[in-house]
């Protein structure tokens, strides 16, 4: 197999990733959402937001997941609850009911998630896959110089698997 | 006992007292500091606009700013060291060093290469240094007779070279500098004096013997090729006259010369280059004089039969295939002096003798020459003065030329030719000719009906137009075997398209905004782009040929010659101009902030490349010297205060009197606040949601974020600096500093509705030119909604308010609080124009209770 794909190659770069600083709102960071979905039609679809901190330091990740359960903390209350039967969530009643506009304005640092791992750029792609399983994430920071230089998801992955599995 | 106490306070009272004048003092000065802060940075905001291409501006505007620009940052350095006791000398020192820099860019000189005295015309065309060497008329002509191949009499040029020679031989240079620099483009009356003086001067001086010797030598040449021995015709060739910059008819020219009077008439042309008009149209145009150096062009004289000019487009229908032709009987003087009225043809290139449209004036007299020299106007035969001076054969020649000369030089030009009295046609000038381009574009339709459309939706980035072959690139590796003129197609913008910019003809892509990075950069390349058009990548197939009209938003099928052409004429812009890279080079000087961090060692004047460094080091050091931070110095009492807040915003306040509540300590809560616009902004600040401590147990990576950010931002920590308040009780001046940019805002609020005002300014950001840019948008279009008067720059923003009651002030002023707070570090995330949109609402909705 001539010259392995690089994580690099697969990346998508930092400029496009669009982050937001830790103390804003959950409603702030949906609207990013929502415009970055319109920005990047068919390029990419960013599923998450960067959270960064006043020195523009990576602090984690938001991802939709992170924002639907930061407007509804009942799905993480009572879990144990729903666990045993899921058809009880009819009893959560009127799901994002009047606390939705109050729970909106909750700051992004109390509902992200934490950078698990990193890969460094020049790694090949291999163990990009292998941290993802391992780790259980859809996606994790680039590192190159030291710098966070992009993202890389397991979907673009996928389709590089996909490739060698059904050629073109 | 009793005595020394009382000794004691009489002290400390008159100390205290003469404390509050020095404060007064050093204020004033800090006022005319920040005024002068102002002012620079909006002169240099105006200069780096200049330079996006799409302004027209001379050397003048260039000196003007120059000029200011130190003016205003002297006074700036003086009243810093009016406030610190003279203590920043290096900093004055420094100033010097980058104002002589930027000076030296302003002034440097070209010098007259050295070259033959003369040159035959078979041995010149435009390449090289040869225009510098012959000057403009006889580069033309050169490139014209040789590489176009247009019939061009013989002849040769007298070079700059010689100029120099003659101007040595005779010891003038110093005189000429001197007399030169006596006079002012304002004093008409100096010029006309300097003007006799250097004509009497030239025309005193002797032309040097081998000068003399080779103007002969080239004359018998001239006259073997001719195979007689010609009267001569002698044109200026002024350097820089007909290249860059058109000198029409500002110098001297002689026809049917004896040759014997080659050198008199030399000396004469050499001469025009001072006449008043000339002096006037150099220095009006920003040329220096050190630059003005004088060729001629020596040809033999044709016996003109008709003579003329042909403009290879028509100046009023640049829109149009349809070229000039100006004609009279005889020499051609009269043709564009206005003499007589001439004939005029509009000739369309396409079709044939019939559609030509002819205007024959009745022309009474003409230019002959006169045997044995010079010229002399004699009437027209009574049949010739109706007829017009060309058949169709000739201007069907003469718009074979306009073809070959456009298609050779890409833009239209300015043509003088003579017929002779065999018939023949001899071009005997070729220039530029100013084409409005505006014109062209408003005359031309918006879309041509001949042609397949192929895509008109998109916004326009980049103006122009252009043509090749689709190249659709998906992935980074599509830009590196990417065709010369190819037509860039992809579904997304990115900068690095830089990197094929210099070869594509066009940008297309399916989404994207006119104000992003690769927008910029296809402006700085002046590649025609289209962005977000949606389907472009559906619709263009790979290697189709497309035309892209980025003036109107369309594509069409196939070449479009017609859209191409007009662009040809667009191409002759400023960017060679030496006007244009004078500019440049002075804001390479200027601009650039390299001075980023307080924090750093380098800030020091040492460390201050330009203009730029310099303002931002006063502004900081401004502000250490009214609250006396560092240098050891003791803070005494009743200077500086500290506020008291539990947000990660320190303030530091200086009280001029009644801004604030005295207590016993130095913190002063905000409840102690007094002045009335602090008040007010102080309670927008504090209305607003703040970086709370960060989580626990989530460490930030040990990595610079976004590494296009990181390298602006390189060495810039946020400000960690505390921010600075003056306060009187309806007064204040607040320098915020804050995540990574400066905004300061200055308010009076008091009864008096007319002395109330606010001025808000605001600069810079850690993020890339281009999200800062979206925040400064941000900033002006929230603030427009607060009634303030906005302009803004790049990332400069001033804004100012006045004479409102004041409690609408305060309103405002509280607004500009929360402004303050909400925008910290917005820049970073606002990575579309969308989403700055977005934004803009959530503030107004959200804090500034603005419905719908």
């Amino acid at each position: 197999m001539p010259d392995p794909k690089k994580v690099k190659n697969l990346m998508i770069p930092l400029e496009d990733y669009p982050h937001i600083p830790y103390w804003f709102t959950l409603r702030q960071a949906m609207a990013i959402v929502r415009e970055a979905a319109i920005k990047f039609e068919g390029s990419f679809e960013p599923r998450a937001v960067l959270v960064f901190d006043e020195k523009y330091q990576l602090m984690g990740i938001l991802t939709l997941r992170d924002i639907i359960k930061g407007l509804e903390p009942r799905f993480l209350k009572e879990t144990a609850l729903i666990k045993a039967d899921p058809t009880l969530t009819v009893l959560m009643g009127d799901l994002f009911g009047p606390n939705l506009k109050e729970a909106s304005q909750r700051p992004v640092s109390e509902v992200m998630s934490p950078i698990k791992v990193t890969v460094a750029a020049t790694d090949p792609i291999v163990k990009a896959l292998y941290l993802m399983i391992k780790e259980n994430v859809g996606m994790m920071p680039v590192i190159q110089d030291n710098k966070v230089a992009g993202m890389i998801r397991l979907s673009d992955l996928f389709q590089e698997i996909s490739h060698m599995v059904l050629g073109d | 006992m009793n005595l020394l106490k009382r000794a004691w306070q009489y002290l400390a009272k008159t100390n205290k007292k003469k404390k509050t004048e020095d404060l007064a003092e050093k204020y004033a000065h800090f006022q005319r500091l920040l005024h002068a802060n102002n002012q620079v940075l909006a002169l240099m905001a105006d200069m780096e606009e200049k330079l996006s291409g799409d302004y027209l501006f001379d050397f003048q505007y260039i000196r003007s700013s120059v000029n200011e620009l130190c003016q205003e940052t002297s006074t700036l350095v003086a009243s810093l060291n009016s406030m610190g006791g003279w203590r920043y000398q290096d900093l004055s020192q420094a100033l010097l060093r980058i104002c002589s820099e930027v000076e030296k860019a302003l002034h440097f000189k070209r010098e007259i290469p050295v070259a033959p005295l003369v040159l035959p015309l078979e041995a010149i065309t435009l390449e090289g240094n040869l225009v510098e060497v012959v000057g403009g008329k006889n580069a033309n002509l050169g490139e014209v007779k040789n590489r176009v191949g247009l019939p061009v009499p013989h002849g040769f040029a007298v070079t700059s070279y010689a100029y120099k020679v003659f101007l040595e031989h005779n010891q003038l240079a110093a005189r000429i500098t001197e007399l030169l620099g006596w006079w002012r483009l304002e004093d008409l009356d100096s010029l006309a004096r300097v003007s006799e003086e250097l004509k009497e001067i030239v025309q005193a001086a002797q032309v040097p013997p081998e000068l003399e010797e080779a103007l002969n030598r080239a004359y018998e040449r001239l006259a073997e090729q001719e195979h007689n021995r010609p009267l001569l015709a002698m044109r200026s060739s002024a350097v820089g006259e007909d290249h860059t910059f058109t000198f029409a008819g500002q110098y001297e020219t002689y026809l049917n010369v004896p040759p014997a009077e080659m050198a008199a008439r030399y000396k004469d042309i050499v001469a025009s280059l001072f006449t008043p008009r000339a002096l006037f149209y150099y220095k009006n145009k920003g040329f220096r004089e050190e630059e003005m150096a004088m060729g001629v062009a020596v040809m033999p004289m044709i016996r003109a039969r008709a003579s003329g000019v042909l403009f290879t487009r028509h100046p009023e229908m640049a829109d149009q295939e349809v070229a000039l032709i100006n004609a009279v009987w005889g020499l051609g003087r009269y043709a564009v002096t206005g003499r007589v009225n001439p004939d005029q043809y509009v000739v369309p290139y396409r079709g044939g003798p019939e559609v030509v449209e002819k205007t024959i004036p009745a022309k009474e007299v003409m230019l002959v020459n006169t045997p044995g020299g010079g010229v002399a106007e004699v009437p027209v035969p009574p049949e010739m003065v109706q007829a017009p001076c060309l058949n169709d054969r000739e201007i069907g020649q003469l718009m074979e030329w306009a073809a070959i000369l456009e298609g050779h030089y890409g833009k239209p030009q300015d043509v003088e030719w003579t017929l002779d009295e065999d018939g023949r046609l001899w071009l005997l000038q070729s220039r530029p000719l100013q084409v409005s381009v505006k014109k062209a574009r408003a005359g031309r339709p918006r879309t041509l009906k001949q042609y397949t459309v192929l895509l008109d939706q998109g916004t326009v980035a980049c103006r122009g137009v252009g043509a090749g072959p689709v190249v659709l690139v998906r992935r980074q590796e599509d830009l590196k075997n990417f065709p010369e003129g190819g037509v860039l197609v992809a579904r997304h913008t990115s900068p690095r398209y830089v990197t094929v910019m210099p070869q594509a003809a066009a940008i297309i892509t399916d989404a994207g905004s006119p104000t992003g990075h690769m927008a910029l950069l296809a402006r700085e390349f002046r590649i025609p782009t289209i962005v977000n058009t949606g389907i472009a990548t559906q619709v263009l197939q790979p290697g189709q040929e497309v035309t892209v009209d980025a003036d109107y938003n369309n594509i069409y099928a196939g070449i479009v010659p017609e859209l191409l052409e007009s662009q040809e004429a667009k191409r002759n812009d400023l960017a060679e101009t030496p006007v244009f890279q004078t500019l440049k080079e002075v804001v390479r000087k200027v601009v650039p902030l390299n001075l980023l961090n307080p924090q750093e060692e380098t800030f020091t004047p040492e460390h201050c490349h330009t203009v730029h460094d310099i303002v931002r080091y006063a502004h900081e050091m401004s502000m250490r010297e009214m609250f006396k931070l560092g240098e050891g110095e003791v803070v005494n009492e009743g200077e500086a205060l500290e506020l008291e807040s539990n947000l990660p915003f320190q303030v530091s306040i200086l009280d001029l009197g009644g801004g604030v509540k005295k207590g016993l300590r130095r913190r002063v809560k905000s409840q102690q606040i007094l002045s009335l616009p602090f008040k007010a902004f102080w309670e927008g600040v504090t209305a607003m949601r703040w970086p709370q401590t960060k989580p626990a147990g989530v460490q930030g990576l040990a990595s610079v974020f976004v590494n296009t950010e990181a390298e602006v931002a390189q060495g810039a920590a946020p400000y960690r600096d505390r921010s600075f308040v003056i306060l009187s009780k309806n007064y204040m001046n607040f320098s915020i500093r804050l995540g990574y940019h400066l905004s300061m805002v200055e308010a009076y609020v008091g009864d008096q509705i007319n002395d109330n005002f606010i001025n808000f300014h605001f600069q810079g950001g850690g993020s890339t030119s281009e999200r800062r840019e979206r925040r400064t948008r941000l900033i002006a279009d929230i603030i427009d909604h607060l009634d303030l008067h906005c302009e803004w720059k790049g990332d400069h923003l001033e804004a100012r308010v006045a004479k409102y009651p004041p409690q609408e002030m305060a309103q405002r002023l509280s607004l500009l609080g929360k402004l303050t707070v909400y925008t910290k570090q917005l820049d970073m995330v606002l990575f579309s124009e969308g989403i700055v949109d977005w934004y803009i609402k959530d503030f107004l909705q959200e804090h500034a209770g603005v419905k719908n």
